[in-house]
Order: structure tokens, then C-alpha cells, then sequence
């Protein structure tokens, strides 16, 4: 379709021609000065009006990520986080601050003198409390905006939970208020535990509301965490080894329960323990793990391992004799039986049996110094064991190049040698197993990904000297010194311990003792082993066997309880 | 047999005379304009509605994702207040003091052999 314009008319022009024309004029003329004014708006001046909305509108939030949950063995939570507020308060901005005083004291339930003090401090930014429920803050929020009181900043946070606050404190640990670990597997699994944070690109209208969101670059939260612990079974030993400290009115004391076929731990309960929700009223030593980082001498339930490398190295038989009267003389030195009683002459079996000094000191003798060393580090005695918990000692065992003519007696009824908890346990692990030491185990998956159940060190001797070995012990608990750690109706392995403490550079001191008992059960097929320290212990008599072998009983009794162990013995 | 039907031409044979060319007056043009500014405006007022009422939609979402998020943490917050009420010590506690309850005991199983002959 064609259109034609008319040519202009050359007439005259009447009137309202005029005022139309003018009229379309201005129109266009309003027209253009619109569209000029957009065309400086949208194009000329475009960068400086995006980059004024962005100022204003959008902003770059980074989200912290979530921390890994960890849980026991069998799926029970132990320690997880929750969103939560902190507040804090700007003291030079701040309106009504007495307003703000009485909201916070009827929320937080905060003295108002703690208030006052926190809220006229002068100062941009105190913290008032930190790690609180969203929704309270959202009504401490709420109330403040209602009175117009200004200068309160929330900020988001995490806040790390513990429902069983004191389960296993020695083993969880707890996360300082930076976010990261700073005991037990909350130090050790940090970086596990602790995700990468989320950047997420924000836009908000003038009327505070979000109308667009992008992830600019995608965090991800914390690993999960699975121990090997046993809830149940550590609230049992905790319990247990509570109960028997406050008997036998002792210092301090802990249990290592673990399953010896895989040197995984089962339990490892201590007397110090505190509510990890409130870590910070806890002291330095209640936040020790023991079990790890204390060392005892372990005395006579050394004797196991020595008369292990006497039979490994095949220099003795379980039925070989040997003097067993008290007092034998070494090196100048007398050293003497518990009690100062005499056997007369004993099988290597009977040494076992009733924890004979002297016999045992003769039964190292003939072992030979090197021999007995380079058992011992076999058994990984002098060396860290590798569980991964922090803190972890070494103990004490000196190169056999600086031994003194008293070491050899001395060290093969554990004395003059230091231990740890874990180490005792493994290397007693590794007798009741068959002769294979292993890694203790603490961390049962990690993520998605379960580890192995057993990790191989190396084999501390023949399986058959194990077995032998095994059977004495048996004996020391059904007739010899161990007898009150018997379990009904079930075969039980094992060996008390009672030795002086040392202090330094002023030898053993009169009447402190470490009393433990170190046994496993059923005997033949152990599915448990239970180490029970008890650190000076106040009543009388102290030996191991009286005292750590009661709480190894009771122990075990619940245990296997508690896990269905049918009875195979009748005892 | 079908009858034969003669075909009719539509057309007439006559030629149409195209209309005289009417010139288009300045008028006619402004109105047109008029016209399409109004259709534009129109078509803009409609975009820019439907775009606000999209941004307004959105904000709800992210408010409604917002308020999900508290609700979960909120659970969360209620789990851990669950978990402290049900923690193994004070179950244990409730228990013993509450309901009498005791540790359970060994039961003894004796093994007795029927093909023993009896005394």
C-alpha cells in the first residue's frame, strides 16, 4: 500500500490548522526530550546508574558451611550443627539503650549489670551473646524494631550441638567459636569435618526483600563422621569406671574396650569427663584423654609380654621351673615378690598364674637383654600405636644400649618402662588375636566411604606362642590373682597389674599405686577386651586384680549384656 | 451415467477500475502515530506489569525458601533439645530412679543330655 502525501496547501491556513500543528510540535517536541532524557539515562549514563544499583541492591554473601555431624558406630548422633544467631551491639550508633537492656534481659535472661556493661562499652561492635536460637533472635529482633532501638547486629552463625554432652567427651572434643576443632576427633578430622564455604550473589529491592539469588561458586558442607564407638557401650564403661573410682577412692582412672580381633575401639571412657555444650567451664585436665596421653608404669601385666618373647624365642616352656622364692639379687639391688611371699620352685605357667617376680625376673635372664628389647618394640611399646586422636604419647622405653645392669629384671615386670592405655591394649590385643598387631581404629567411615575395619602393623610372634600364652592368662584369672575379673559363663584372659609410681628425680613413692587389669573374653575367640587403670588408688588392698579387676567385671558383665554374648563356659 | 454439468466461470470478464489515489493528510499521519505510540505504550505497560509482577513472585519464592530454611533450622534446634532429653545417662537416671528398673542379670543355662540315662 502506497501512501501519498498530499502536498503542503497553499491556501492560507486557517486557525485551528495553526493550533494543531503547534499542538503536534510540542507533542513531538515532549516526545524527543523523553527519549533524549532515556537515551542519557539508559545509555550515556548507564554505567554510573548500574554501578550506584549494585552498591545499593546487590551484594556478595558468603555462607559458611556446615560442619560434618559425627556419630557413634551404630548411627546415634553425637555432635551436629544448628543454624544460630550471635548478636552484637554498636555502642555509638545505638538508640534507647536502656530499651534495648530490658529486651535482651527478659530474652536472654541475662543479668541487667552484665548488660549495662556490655551495651555502654564504648566501642563499634561488643559481642552481647553469641551461637543463640533463631527464633529467640528473631524476637529480640522483632521487639527492638517495635520500639525503635537501634544498634543490635545479628549475625549468622553456626553453633555446634552435643546431645550427649558428656558421652565420650575425651573422644568428640569440641569447636571453639571460630568454627573449627580443638579436642579429640573434632581436632583431628578439622579439616574433614569442615566444608568449603558457598558464594551466593544476592539482589534486594529497597523494601529489604530478596528477588534474586545465583550461586557463584558452590561450597560444600563438612564430611560426616563415624566412629567406632559404641554409645551404649561407652556410657557403660563411663558409668562403670566412675563407680569404681568413687570404690576405691582413687585419683583418676579410664577404660579401653575394643574388639581385639580388629583393634577397633569399642569404648574409651574416662572418670574426668565434661558437658561439651559447655566446654568452656571445663578444666584443662578434664579435657584430657587419658587413655592416650597418660602414662602409668604397667607392672606386672608387663609379665604377659615377656614371658610371650620367652616363648617366642623358645626359651622357655609353659612347664619349665624355675625359683620362685622371694628375693633375688641383681646388680646389688634385692628385688622382691608382692608381699614378700615364696613360692618355692613354679612352672613358667605358675609365674603367670600368681604374678611371680622373681620368677619372672629369671625367666628374662634367660631371654637376654636384646631379645627382650626387640620384643617389646615389636610389640610397639616405645612408639606411638597411630590411633587418630591428638595428643598422642610415646612412652617411656629407653635403647637397650642404656640400660643399666637392673633394667632387664626391672623391665620385664614393668618397671622402669612407661605406657600408655591404647598401647597396653593393642599389644594385648594382639596376644588374644593370634600374634597380629594392629592399628587401633577410631574413625569407622568417613563421608561415604567406610574404612577398613583393621589395618596390619606386623605379627609379634606365633600364633601358637599366643595361644599359650593365652591359656595362662586364662589360668591367672580362673585360679591365680585375677580371680574377682572372672566373668560368668565365660572363658576371660587376662592380667593384673599393680605398680608404684615414680616420681621425678625422687624414685617410687610410698604408697601411690597404678592398679589395672588387662583381660579379654571368651578367652578362645575374644570378641572383647577391657583395660581398667586406676590411678592411686586409696583403699586397701590395691592390687590390679582387687581393685581394676572388679571394674573389668562389672564391665564386661554388662557388656556382653548388653551384646547378646551367649555363655560358653560354665564357670 | 451422471448428468453433465456446465462449468461457470466466477469471473465476470469485466475489469475492476482501481480507486483514485486519496493523498494522506498530515493529520491522518500524526494519528497513525498516535496510534502506534499508544500500542507501544500499551505493549510496554504490560511488559513492564508482567516483569514486576514475575520479580514480585520471585520475592515471595525466596521468602517462602527463607522461611523453610528457618523451619529446618528450627527442627534442628528441636533435634538437639530431643536429643539432650533422650541422652543415654538420663534415660538411665529415669530408669533406676523412676521406674525401679536394675541391670540385667546372667541367666545360667545347664545343659542337661536326655540320651544320659537317668539316675
Amino acid at each position: 500500500m502506497s501512501i501519498l502525501i498530499s502536498p503542503p496547501q497553499r491556501t492560507k491556513t486557517p486557525f485551528h490548522q495553526w493550533r494543531a500543528r503547534i499542538l503536534a510540535f510540542l507533542l513531538i517536541a515532549f516526545a524527543l526530550l523523553i527519549v533524549g532524557r532515556l537515551v542519557q539515562l539508559q545509555v550515556v549514563e548507564h554505567d554510573r546508574f548500574l554501578k550506584s544499583a549494585r552498591v545499593m541492591q546487590e551484594q556478595m554473601i558468603e555462607l559458611m558451611p556446615q560442619r560434618g555431624a559425627i556419630y557413634d558406630r551404630s548411627g546415634m548422633l553425637l555432635a551436629f550443627d544448628v543454624r544460630a544467631v550471635s548478636i552484637a551491639v554498636d555502642s555509638f550508633n545505638m538508640t534507647k539503650p536502656e530499651t534495648i537492656i530490658a529486651i535482651l534481659a527478659s530474652e536472654l535472661g541475662l543479668a541487667g549489670e552484665v548488660l549495662r556493661d556490655l551495651i555502654y562499652r564504648p566501642s563499634y561492635f561488643t559481642w552481647v551473646k553469641r551461637q543463640i536460637d533463631p527464633s529467640t533472635a528473631e524476637a529480640i529482633q522483632q521487639q527492638a524494631e517495635k520500639e525503635q532501638a537501634y544498634g543490635l547486629i545479628f549475625l549468622d552463625t553456626w553453633k555446634r550441638c552435643y546431645p550427649q554432652e558428656s558421652l565420650a567427651s575425651n573422644i568428640i572434643g569440641f569447636v571453639g567459636t571460630d568454627g573449627h576443632g580443638l579436642e579429640g576427633v573434632e581436632l583431628a578430622f578439622d579439616k574433614v569435618l569442615t566444608g568449603t564455604p558457598t558464594y551466593v550473589y544476592v539482589v534486594q529491592g529497597a523494601d529489604d526483600r530478596t528477588y534474586h539469588t545465583t550461586v557463584v561458586e558452590q561450597g560444600s558442607p563438612g564430611q560426616d563422621l563415624h566412629l567406632t564407638i559404641d554409645a551404649r557401650l561407652q556410657f557403660i564403661c563411663e558409668e562403670e569406671i566412675k563407680y569404681g573410682v568413687e570404690k576405691f577412692r582413687a585419683n583418676d582412672g579410664f577404660v579401653v574396650l575394643l574388639d581385639p580381633q580388629t583393634c577397633t575401639i569399642l569404648a574409651m571412657a574416662q572418670m574426668q569427663r565434661y558437658n561439651l555444650n559447655s566446654f568452656a567451664e571445663s578444666t584443662p585436665y578434664e579435657r584430657k584423654n587419658v587413655a592416650v596421653n597418660f602414662l602409668f608404669e604397667p607392672g606386672s601385666a608387663f609379665k604377659a609380654f615377656t614371658g610371650l618373647a620367652a616363648l617366642d624365642y623358645g626359651a622357655v616352656r609353659p612347664g619349665d621351673s624355675f625359683n620362685g622364692n622371694d628375693g633375688i639379687r641383681v646388680s646389688n639391688h634385692i628385688m622382691h615378690n608382692s608381699g614378700n611371699e615364696s613360692f618355692g620352685t613354679v612352672t613358667f605357667a605358675e609365674i603367670i598364674e600368681h604374678s611371680i617376680n622373681t620368677g619372672m625376673i629369671r625367666v628374662a635372664q634367660r631371654l637376654g637383654e636384646e631379645r627382650l628389647y626387640h620384643s617389646l618394640i615389636s610389640f610397639g611399646f616405645g612408639q606411638q600405636t597411630g590411633i587418630a586422636l591428638p595428643g598422642e604419647e610415646v612412652g617411656i622405653l629407653r635403647d637397650v644400649e642404656e640400660w643399666s645392669k637392673l633394667a632387664l629384671a626391672a623391665t620385664s615386670i614393668g618397671q622402669s618402662v612407661a605406657v600408655t592405655g591404647i598401647q597396653l591394649a593393642r599389644a594385648t590385643a594382639a596376644i588374644a588375636n593370634g600374634g597380629l598387631l594392629l592399628e587401633p581404629q577410631i574413625i569407622k567411615q568417613i563421608g561415604e566411604s567406610e574404612k577398613d575395619d583393621s589395618v596390619l602393623v606386623h605379627r609379634i610372634g606365633a600364633e601358637e606362642s599366643c595361644t599359650i600364652m593365652t591359656g595362662l592368662l586364662q589360668q591367672a584369672v580362673e585360679t591365680g590373682t585375677g580371680t574377682l575379673a572372672a566373668v560368668s559363663g565365660f572363658a576371660v584372659a587376662g592380667k593384673t597389674g599393680t605398680a608404684q609410681k615414680a616420681t621425678p628425680g625422687q624414685g617410687y613413692a610410698a604408697g601411690k599405686y597404678t592398679s589395672l587389669f588387662v583381660g579379654y573374653l571368651p578367652a578362645q575367640k575374644p570378641k572383647y577386651l577391657a583395660l581398667v587403670v586406676l590411678d592411686e588408688v586409696k583403699t586397701l588392698p590395691v592390687s590390679g586384680g582387687y581393685t581394676a579387676g572388679q571394674i573389668f567385671h562389672d564391665i564386661t558383665s554388662r557388656v556382653v549384656n548388653a551384646e547378646h554374648l551367649p555363655p560358653v563356659a560354665a564357670y | 451415467m451422471y448428468p453433465r454439468i456446465k462449468r461457470l466461470s466466477y469471473l465476470s470478464g469485466k475489469r475492476h477500475s482501481a480507486p483514485p489515489t486519496q493523498p494522506m493528510t498530515w493529520q491522518g499521519l500524526l494519528g497513525i502515530g498516535i496510534l502506534l505510540a499508544t500500542v507501544i505504550a500499551g505493549l510496554c505497560l504490560v511488559y513492564l506489569w508482567q516483569e514486576a509482577t514475575i520479580r514480585d513472585l520471585t520475592a515471595q519464592r525466596e521468602y517462602t525458601q527463607n522461611r523453610l530454611i528457618a523451619a529446618h533450622d528450627v527442627n534442628r534446634w528441636l533435634e538437639f533439645e530431643v536429643g539432650k532429653a533422650f541422652r543415654l545417662e538420663r534415660v538411665a537416671s529415669l530408669a533406676r530412679s523412676e521406674l525401679g528398673m536394675i541391670e540385667p542379670v546372667i541367666i545360667h543355662y545347664v545343659y542337661i543330655d536326655k540320651s544320659a540315662p537317668e539316675n
